[in-house]
């Protein structure tokens, strides 16, 4: 495959990892109008796939979870390990990205607020989410598999020094 | 240990899987029947992703028309489709997160004899890599038994014409590892899905690429994801 470096295929690569199944209004790009515009005859069979998409379900991303957890365990040996003892990996970590999103249903971009999964080895595997949406997220996430830890909680009062 | 678990997509995966490139052949099939001359490549590229936005899909594609198709990412320069023109589009998009890459390439009109010829043998470099993707190869070998056929075909040698490596893993990233490139010892397993992507690239004439998403299966050869290769360049879909 050529480098998808042209703006149009890079687009299409970053959309596609936004969510797919939001309704949206008609994307057409360049010209000025925001009506939408009549398709040829071609397109009016084209409808939502609605209901013929199931989505990953919870038990599958705690399914997904627990063989990472079990791969851990019987990791081959690190390169620079003793040949003689078969190294762990003693936990696995995800910043937002596919790989997050493979675990977790999870879909969030990079920024300074870190929001990240953490998988050990043994236990629970742990959320880390931004402390001021973290509420709501830690709401949503309620029953699941996750322990929430919430970084970065807000300072008590709005009287920190300005950083010199 | 990711690649481990990510290469291996499960059944509700590949049904994901094979929903996206049964909606991209939807748009596509659509795009391809309403095609008028003097269209540029952006309007063309409208017309897919209003295709997938009326789907409720997120989608795009590249097109490259014309002598323009056989450069990697075509040309800035706006091309006016044409009587005899190749139009090739590629692209997809994206279910529950699950992406598909298609390439359908067609001819604006009447085809020349060697663009029909080519066509041809990339269907069957296709082919020959859908035998070869096979679990317990490598996947290096996937890409040399798809070059030996355009190559033999007079078309070689090496990159020449078939300028890229044959295909690259797919699922939530559009180019995921592994790769089927010469040279790759990665051992194929059942439940790895690839793009199949031959292409020939003439400059200042035409470029043209079938793509097709596959998974490899437990036995045999690999099995299509997308509902079915290109019957021909005048039906780019059944």
């Amino acid at each position: 495959m050529r480098p998808n470096s042209l703006v149009t295929r890079r687009r299409f690569f970053q959309t596609v990892s936004a969510a797919s199944t939001i309704n949206l209004a008609p994307l057409l790009h360049g010209g000025g109008s925001t009506d939408q515009v009549a398709l040829p005859l071609a397109f009016s069979a084209l409808k939502p796939l609605g209901d013929r998409v199931h989505p990953i379900t919870p038990d599958e991303f705690g399914q997904r979870i627990e063989h990472a957890q079990r791969l851990m365990v019987g990791a081959p040996p690190a390169p620079s390990g003793s040949p003689s003892q078969a190294a762990k990996y003693d936990a696995l970590f995800f910043a937002p990205g596919t790989s997050l999103y493979y675990f977790t249903g999870i879909r969030w971009g990079l920024s300074e607020r870190l929001v990240g999964l953490v998988i050990p080895r043994v236990g629970h595997p742990v959320l880390v989410v931004p402390a001021s949406p973290g509420a709501s997220a830690s709401k949503k996430l309620a029953g699941s598999h996750f322990s929430i830890i919430c970084a970065m909680p807000r300072p008590a009062s709005n009287t920190r020094p300005p950083i010199p | 240990m990711i690649i481990a678990s990510r290469a291996h997509k499960s059944a509700h995966e590949l049904d994901l899987m094979r929903l996206a490139c049964e909606a991209t052949f939807d748009v596509f099939r659509a795009t391809f029947a309403s095609l008028k001359e003097g269209m540029s490549q952006d309007d063309i590229t409208h017309l897919v992703e209003a295709g997938f936005a009326k789907m409720n899909l997120h989608g795009g594609a590249l097109v490259l028309l014309g002598a323009s198709a056989a450069l990697p990412h075509g040309t800035l320069q706006p091309q006016k489709l044409k009587e005899g023109d190749v139009v090739l589009i590629d692209g997809g998009c994206g279910v529950e997160g699950y992406t598909s890459d298609v390439t359908r390439t067609s001819v604006y009109g009447k085809p020349t004899d060697k663009i029909s010829r080519a066509f041809e043998l990339v269907r069957k470099s296709q082919d020959a890599a859908l035998e070869a993707a096979r679990a317990g190869r490598a996947s290096g070998t996937v890409d040399d038994a798809a070059r030996a056929v355009i190559v033999n075909g007079g078309y070689g040698p090496d990159y020449k014409f078939f300028t890229h490596r044959l295909g690259h893993g797919i699922g939530l990233d559009g180019h995921e590892h592994p790769y089927l490139v010469r040279g790759s010892k990665t051992i194929l397993e059942a439940g790895m899905t690839f793009s199949n992507e031959p292409g020939i690239y003439v400059p200042g004439e035409f470029g043209l690429r079938c793509e097709d998403d596959m998974v490899i299966a437990a036995d045999g050869p690999a099995l299509l994801l997308t509902p079915g290769f290109a019957p021909s360049l005048e039906k780019p879909f059944a």
